[in-house]
């Protein structure tokens, strides 16, 4: 749950800086909020026709289901029966109520899994893949083959088909369409070194330029006991295979990835088990060795890890792009920081491990009466999101919509236009201007004109110096590894992953600390293939065939 | 428990048997508007404890939410054998039975102790103090606690090492190392329960008869004989209700405790079924699997409180129905 919780905070986190991506909601205020003047141009005949953007007349309601989560980032008055998209909705003709509401994703989960068992579910809903499975076996799905053909409009299908076609296949059954997949955004999700840059002028080095540099780096400032208190080299979490925890960044630098599926001739192969990872892993045993990974690591996660570095117990923390946010109360100690890419020793890029596997689709109910209606509030989406309606005056996201397809990975954007700008004094053209790109640099500028720290996080992200060049760099030199696999979990990983999974983090915390041999590791994969692992490589092979 | 008692007084009294039947009838008469006070209670149990017991099928069942109850698939003790074919299974219910196993004699020898011994104190301001200092652990959460012990705990910066380094000692890893983890987790479970439960034993210590230990005293039996002919005797019963109440918990290592605590490194010596299946859980909504590890933990505990009852009634002459 940690672990879920983290990543969820971090993709909230990416929501807040990019408004894009989740399920996202806000304030739960019960009252039925007025009908906005509909405008009625249209006659009866006319909705008959596929119109992506056909206002009804007379007003339809349309249930959803809703994660309240980011009310945190939502203006207090909103309430989701009165906001900006409410009243955009009602424009055309389209009340939008939440009777099913979660206050977190895993909550709405839960809630979603109670509509299912009580058959009460809500017009409009996202799944897990799971959840999807036994809708579908029980036929309890819409077929949006027809509403998606004839409703959605150009510009949203550009949104929709960011989705990876293979991806797809998993919501498509038999070749009608049975609900939409979420595009998965990673683009952020690299690993990024902060190192006090204070500590480093100090010592007169120079900035990394390989992963090896960062080791340096880190026993110079251990050694020389920096401000007398850099007692860790670099700090580990608990769970070392959690995505963006430092042990994965250091493991994918070393071309180590965990439980990724990698094509080896024609077949399938697991990459927690194969000899790249021993080799990382004895690697990381030697620097532990040596005292540079934190002895106390077993009982740390990433906000102690990241407590050791604000308390000047270590200067070189490998973490991801939202770094500058936790490393801000550091700066507001007089403590200077840079952010830096993890370059293999060869020079050669690290490909940063991410999940684009099927996680989540949006269905409509079977039998809802207006399952057109869903897509329609997709175009409606796509014309808006960088207009009025997603963000409102104060400068906040709006986040009262049922769900949100959106144009994924604006943070790489954003700093590109900026650097442009910088470089050339022009700001993106109008057409182009996301409300969003204003909205972020109002606040870099803050800091790198104003000098007021509140802004230093987003200067630090989206800045020339910010930890969105490293993901710039990423982008452009192929910097990423995706698994070959694309479709739902199959039985065997719902049954056996999560054995696997504490099996391979007990393994590498025992290489690692030197509890174990090195060639443990051969004892592991004879385990690993014993408990459940054959299994699911066989699975995912026919799988592989079929494709 | 009167009534038995009546009853069996009359046993062998055949001829008494009209008068036992008439008495039974003006007794239930007599208690009528009590049986009356009862229904809410029993109905509440009814509708919230048993009722829910038919969910017991879900652990033969693979179950699914879109197919209820009724109509998910039977899978017999498929539930329970997957969980007895992961490799770690075994290592897992021996740090079960061991650290709950610890957690219940400590639980009951300590809160004891400490109770004879305050039970000593005679000034009320100094005793209050006491009593206020150890319960208050009591009420603070596992999730706080966890936080604490990391930070006290910690070989580098921790108070508890920093006193064993001054003590000549060397620094001990206790939340990594697979042999101290379990300890670690006894102790502290200890240290924040202890205080609390005692306070059932004091209650119990006031209601010795004080004219015993006059008597006691007068025969010329100083503390120890005090201690070991009247108040344990003394205690007795309630000592043993507390017993079988708690080996109940044999299969409860604390969850919230080892959640808390717990990490890859020490899964060997320190993860239990609760956590396990957690983890099991986590990939997916596995409610069968659930709740066929309550309902084994469910047996296993039945099992332990009915030999620990029929034991006590047998050889403790005590009876709590």
């Amino acid at each position: 749950m940690k672990t879920k919780n983290r990543i969820l905070s971090l993709l909230i986190m990416a929501v807040f800086l990019t408004g894009i991506i989740g399920m996202v909601g806000c304030t739960p205020v019960e009252e039925t909020g007025t009908p906005a003047d509909t405008p009625t141009t249209t006659d009866d005949e006319t909705t008959v026709e596929a119109d992506p953007f056909g206002v009804y007349d007379p007003p339809i309601t349309l249930t959803a289901a809703i994660n309240e989560d980011p009310i945190r980032v939502a203006p207090e008055e909103m309430s989701l029966s009165d906001n900006p998209w409410q009243e955009k909705f009602n424009e055309y003709g389209i009340t939008v109520e939440y009777p099913v509401r979660g206050s977190n994703q895993e909550d709405l989960e839960t809630k979603i899994n109670l509509a299912i068992a009580t058959g009460d579910l809500p017009d409009v809903f996202t799944v897990t893949p799971a959840q999807f499975q036994e809708l579908l076996e029980a036929d309890m799905l819409e077929d949006l083959t027809d509403v998606y053909d004839n409703y959605l409009s150009d510009e949203a299908a550009i949104w929709v088909e960011q989705v990876d076609p293979e991806l797809d296949t998993n919501v498509i059954v038999d070749g009608r369409r049975y609900g939409l997949i979420y595009p998965i955004q990673y683009d952020d999700f690299v690993p990024v070194v902060s190192i006090r840059q204070d500590w480093l002028d100090e010592l007169e080095l120079d900035a990394p330029e390989t992963v090896e540099d960062v080791w340096e780096i880190a026993r110079a400032f251990k050694d020389n006991n920096m401000d007398g208190t850099c007692d860790i080299g670099i700090g580990l979490t608990m769970n070392l295979f959690d995505m963006l925890t430092p042990s994965l960044g250091l493991l994918n630098c070393y071309g180590a990835y965990y439980d990724i599926w990698m094509e080896d001739g024609g077949e399938l192969i697991n990459s927690t088990i194969q000899p790249g990872m021993k080799n990382a892993l004895a690697k990381l045993r030697s620097y532990f060795e040596e005292g540079l990974i934190d002895p106390e690591f077993g009982s740390k996660d990433a906000a102690r890890m990241m407590e050791d570095a604000i308390a000047g117990r270590s200067g070189v923390v490998i973490s991801h792009f939202i770094a500058p946010f936790e490393i801000a109360p550091g700066k507001n100690l007089g403590q200077e920081w840079t952010y830096h890419t993890l370059v293999p020793e060869d020079g050669s890029v690290t490909k940063a491990q991410n999940t684009a596997t099927f996680t989540g689709a949006l269905v409509v109910r079977k039998g809802a009466q207006n399952p057109e209606a869903a897509i329609k509030l997709i175009n409606l989406f796509a014309r808006y999101t960088n207009a009025e309606p997603s963000i409102n005056d104060d400068g906040k996201i709006n986040f009262c919509q049922p769900f949100v397809f959106g144009e994924m990975n604006q943070n790489p954007k954003i700093h590109k236009y900026y650097m442009q700008y910088l470089e050339t004094g022009e700001h993106p053209p109008e057409t182009e201007g996301f409300s969003v790109y204003w909205n972020t640099i109002e606040q870099v500028e803050m800091y790198s004109v104003d000098g007021n720290l509140e802004g230093y996080p987003m200067w630090a992200i989206f800045g020339p110096e910010g930890t969105e060049r490293v993901v710039a760099y990423h982008l452009e030199n192929d910097g990423y590894i995706l698994s070959e696999y694309t479709g739902a979990p199959t039985d065997g990983m719902s049954r056996y992953n999560a054995n696997l999974r504490s099996m391979a983090e007990q393994m590498a915390t025992y290489i690692i600390t030197g509890d174990r041999p090195v060639d443990y590791f051969d004892d592991f994969v004879e385990e690993w293939k014993r408990s459940g692992g054959d299994t699911i490589t066989e699975e995912v092979n026919e799988w592989y065939r079929d494709q | 428990m009167e009534l038995s008692k009546e009853i069996r007084g009359n046993k062998h009294m055949e001829g008494k048997k009209k008068l036992k039947s008439n008495i039974r009838r003006q007794k239930f008469k007599r208690n009528l508007p009590l049986h009356f006070m009862l229904i809410p209670g029993v109905v509440l149990v009814f509708v919230y404890n048993y009722l829910p017991m038919a969910g017991i099928i879900m652990a033969f069942q693979d179950f699914r939410v879109t197919r209820g109850i009724f109509r998910s698939e039977w899978v017999g003790l498929e539930q329970f054998r997957y969980l007895f074919s992961l490799p770690n299974t075994s290592q897992v219910i021996y740090n079960t039975v061991f650290i709950a196993g610890m957690k219940i004699i400590l639980g009951l020898a300590v809160p004891i102790i400490f109770a004879l011994l305050i039970n000593e104190i005679r000034s009320r301001g100094y005793l209050r103090f006491i009593q206020t200092i150890v319960y208050l652990p009591h009420f603070l959460s596992w999730v706080i606690l966890g936080g604490i012990f990391v930070t006290i705990l910690s070989p580098s910066t921790g108070i508890v090492n920093q006193i064993l380094n001054w003590m000549g000692f060397e620094s001990r890893y206790f939340l990594g190392d697979n042999t101290l983890f379990p300890w670690t987790l006894i102790i502290t479970d200890t240290w924040k329960t202890f205080g609390y439960s005692s306070i059932i034993y004091m209650a119990a210590l006031a209601s010795v008869d004080t004219t015993l230990y006059e008597s006691i005293a007068i025969d010329g039996g100083g503390k120890i004989r005090q201690l070991i002919h009247i108040t344990l005797p003394g205690i007795a019963p309630i000592i043993f209700v507390m017993a079988i109440l708690s080996l109940g918990n044999i299969l409860n290592a604390g969850f919230d405790q080892v959640f808390n605590l717990y990490s890859p490194r020490v899964y060997a010596s320190g993860d239990i079924i609760d956590t396990l299946v957690y983890r099991l859980g986590l990939e997916q909504a596995q409610y069968s699997l659930s709740t066929a590890v309550g309902l084994f933990k469910s047996l296993i505990s039945f099992v332990l409180i009915s030999i620990s009852y029929y034991l006590a009634e047998n050889y403790g002459d005590y009876q709590i129905f």
